[in-house]
């Protein structure tokens, strides 16, 4: 298997832009990449494209907005975890010795999608979709049980939440650059309780793309090729509403394969961007991706440690909640926002001294499965 | 006279005033709800249908505020745990009270769930019992 670096990343504008196509988004995106790295269209060679929604030759029509064309391009959809499907996509390619330079594209118009509006349910002949599941309704029960087991309070929800505005209004590219008091979070309008809308995040509109390519390449275009040391992707087993629905036992199996792959430690993680889809999750996740002991995601929140400064920080982006969550993007995103920390071109949120990062997915409702159902872990290095 | 619909074949009858069904297998005995077309936990096949207990316990609950697909708020869903050793995701039935709490006993009612085309749409929910 060969080594695999990003040379290029890019971002579309995060936001509502329902008179956009998601090709001209998507262009948009892959136009900052080409730019990133200074290669040419004509050198990609191979294309991965994710969309939940609407989905139809979204890689084709993407690429024709640049000038790629008349090459491989495969279109997938894997929910939340979409973008990080196309990303491994592409990378599975490259390592492979199939190709040598490939581009992943994940892409979501939110505002134009059928479910514009409404709280996203599961696939369309699901039961528990119809009998009132949606995506909050499902983290609002698990913030039940966070309340019950741990003694976690909504405040500490909102806190998550405060903290990724925080950061969100440091990146220039984030859909909200607003602070917000734990106060004004929890007294923003309640979606299902205890959940409120400023612990969920925003429907988004946007893009991003990332652009691959093997070390012989990656040497020809910088000095500071950014690796890929693991990718890892894992569908849920069959424990639907398991047995503790504050775990998450695919994004912990998947977190063991990823540092294993990636022959690193928990502790030798700089910085972490995740799926905050809901502010509680967050806390959550901590625990599966073994940044603290189990059990310990409150306390290590509550420590600080999760802020731009603090010991690993936890989405410096802005996260899902204060960036935006155009849902298939989204994966493709976070590893970007890895990539810029590792080159030291993060700005007033860059993580100190970031020498490995880790971008993690996890999404997907699907009755009969555990919820999550698809989760994937990258971790890069400098 | 509006024509009543269920929701889905198969996963109650009208025994007993209202009970669920799900399915046992024959092998390591586990019980699933909806019914399992083969055991998920030892991939036995021998599946044979059970009634299920008329009552269990919230494991947790929310209150909808957001219209979901059926349902305009406030509505009310939950987790319901049943002896079988079943989780059970339900509507749960708004008293005017609202006075769930996680562990409290609760009990399944058939009951509509809401109007579609003119047709009214029977299924299951949980009330506290
Ligand atoms: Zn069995």
């Amino acid at each position: 298997m060969r080594e695999v670096a990003v040379i290029g990343i890019g971002q579309s504008v995060f936001g509502k832009f329902p008179n956009r196509s998601a090709a001209s988004l998507g262009g948009e995106a892959v136009a900052a990449a080409l730019a990133d790295c200074r290669i040419p269209p004509k050198d990609i060679q191979v294309t991965y494209a994710a969309r939940n929604y609407d989905t139809n030759c979204t890689a084709q029509a993407v690429c024709k907005e640049v000038g790629i064309r008349a090459l491989e391009m495969i279109n997938v959809e894997n929910a939340c975890a979409g973008g990080s499907t196309a990303f491994r996509g592409v990378w599975k390619e490259i390592a492979d010795g199939r190709y040598d330079v490939g581009l992943a594209i994940g892409v979501e118009s939110m505002t134009t999608s059928p479910i514009a509006g409404k709280l996203i349910p599961p696939e369309k002949d699901d039961l528990d979709g119809h009998l009132g599941m949606t995506m909050p309704s499902v983290f609002a029960m698990v913030a039940r049980r966070q309340m019950e087991e741990y003694g976690a309070t909504p405040a500490d929800f909102a806190l998550v939440s405060v903290k990724n505005h925080h950061h969100g209004c440091l990146n220039p590219q984030a859909q909200y650059k607003k602070e917000f008091s734990v106060e004004e979070i929890l007294n923003s309008r309640m979606i299902c309780d205890p959940i409120t809308l400023l612990m969920c995040c925003p429907n988004t509109d946007g893009a991003a793309a990332a652009i691959l390519c093997c070390m012989d390449v990656a040497r020809r275009h910088t000095t500071k090729p950014v690796k890929v040391l693991a990718s890892t992707l894992l569908s849920g087993d069959y424990e639907y509403l398991q047995e503790d629905i504050c775990v998450s036992p695919v994004g912990t199996k998947v977190a063991k394969m990823a540092y294993e792959m990636a022959g690193v430690d928990p502790k030798d993680i700089d910085l972490v961007e995740m799926h905050d889809a809901f502010a509680n999750e967050e806390i959550l996740r901590y625990e599966d991706l073994m940044l603290c002991e189990p059990t310990k995601g409150l306390e290590l929140l509550r420590s600080g440690a999760t802020k731009i400064g603090g010991r690993i920080p936890v989405n410096p982006s802005g996260g899902l909640l204060a960036l935006g969550h155009p849902l298939s993007a989204s994966g493709v995103r976070t590893i970007c926002e890895v990539v810029l920390h590792l080159r030291g071109e993060a700005g007033e949120r860059q993580t100190p001294k970031a020498t490995v990062g880790l971008a993690q997915m996890l999404g997907g409702l699907v009755t009969g499965l555990e919820h999550g159902v698809n989760a994937s872990i990258h971790i890069l290095a400098r | 006279m509006v024509d009543a619909v269920i929701v889905r074949e198969g996963l109650f009858d009208d025994a007993e005033g209202g009970r669920l069904l799900g399915n046992k297998c024959a092998s390591c005995g586990k019980v699933y709800f909806p019914k399992a077309s083969f055991c998920f936990s030892c991939f036995g096949t021998n599946v044979e249908e059970v009634a299920l207990s008329k009552r269990g316990k919230l494991y947790s609950y929310t209150i909808g505020r957001m219209p979901s697909t059926h349902f305009q708020p406030p509505y009310a869903v939950g987790l319901v745990d049943l002896p079988e050793g079943v989780r059970v995701f339900a509507p749960l039935k708004l008293t005017e009270a609202d006075t769930f709490r996680i562990g409290m006993d609760m009990a399944v009612v058939i009951e509509e769930l809401w109007q579609e085309d003119g047709k009214l749409i029977i299924g299951y929910k949980f009330k506290p019992a």
